[in-house]
């Protein structure tokens, strides 16, 4: 997109597309190939009325699953750019999404600057669950490896882990001299560690059974605004407002 | 007015679904949490380590012949 800032993207599962969007409020598909130059076979799939913050293909190349500024979420079918399905419930802007990790896939999870997380049933539309406890925006919401639990990071520096069968927070993740925002958390392959990308430039490894910080990793001369841990565990990748990625092994 | 009533009515069913969740004592949820860690922390490598036989990125060693 050659003016407007791009927020959020996302590899569909074939890897052939890609979906991406941000502050022209709409997402778009690039289908991937090597002779034509992705632009020209571009596809507007939805429009919200603010900017996308994120997005995600539930299951299939077909569908995407958007978050926005506007408070809703929406899951559109790519081919017909339709509306399948919009999800009402936050108060504010939506600023991440995860879907939980089962083969079915029918729930995902949204967190917001209204400081709530909420669990979603995408064939319903219907908010599921509501976990509060965060002082401020949450930035990044990730479900626990086994669909059991999810982790938040939030403006308020800390990570919390909320278990979806008990309905409410059962962990903290913070430290008084931790008082820069997160930005991103992501689990290690077996839930084990927990990795947060914060504002003042550092990533936070905590362990996520015990509470308590394993290490940290430095390099980063700027926030860090995403992370992710590879699908084979053995790495993490992490983006920075310096400009950078830095894989981490 | 009338819309006013009809957008409570909708929280306060909402309400009453949340309500009637079925919960679990966090004991449980928390042993099923550390269960699920432990059964895959043997598959997890940031957690195991890599053996240096495998890592491709271990530091190499100067040859002894040079």
């Amino acid at each position: 997109m050659p003016t407007t800032w791009v927020m959020a993207c996302a590899f569909a599962p074939s890897g052939n597309l890609v979906a991406c969007g941000g502050l022209d409020n709409k997402v778009t598909v690039y289908p991937l190939s090597m002779e034509d130059d992705p632009i020209n076979k571009r596809k507007t799939v939805g429009t919200h009325t603010s900017y996308m913050s994120c997005c995600l293909f539930p299951n299939s190349d077909q569908q995407i699953l958007t978050g926005s500024g506007d408070s809703t979420c929406a899951l559109w079918d790519v081919e017909s750019g339709q509306l399948l399905q919009s999800f009402h419930g936050h108060s504010a802007d939506v600023m991440s999404i995860d879907l939980a990790p089962s083969e079915t896939g029918n729930t995902f999870v949204s967190g917001g600057c209204d400081r709530t997380a909420l669990i979603w049933d995408m064939r319903t539309g219907q908010k599921v669950q509501a976990f509060e406890g965060h002082d401020a925006d949450i930035n990044s919401v990730k479900f626990y490896p086994s669909g059991e639990a999810i982790a938040t990071g939030s403006d308020d520096a800390t990570c919390r882990l909320f278990d979806l069968r008990a309905d409410r927070e059962v962990a903290v993740y913070t430290k008084e001299s931790i008082i820069f925002g997160v930005n991103a958390v992501d689990f290690s392959v077996s839930g084990r560690i927990l990795f947060a990308g914060y504002n003042d430039y550092t990533v936070n490894v905590w362990d996520t059974l015990k509470c308590s910080r394993i290490t940290m990793l430095y390099g980063h001369e700027n926030r860090v605004s995403c992370l992710k841990v590879s699908p084979d565990g053995t790495a993490i990748c992490t983006g920075s407002w310096d400009f950078t990625l830095r894989v981490w092994a | 007015m009338m819309s006013q009533v009809q957008a409570m009515k909708k929280q306060v069913t909402q309400l009453r679904q949340e309500a009637s969740v079925q919960r679990i004592p966090v004991s449980q949820a928390c042993e099923e949490l550390i269960k699920h860690c432990q059964e895959h922390q043997k598959t997890d490598v940031l957690v195991t380590g890599i053996s240096p036989s495998e890592n491709p990125f271990k530091e190499n060693k100067t040859c002894n012949l040079l």
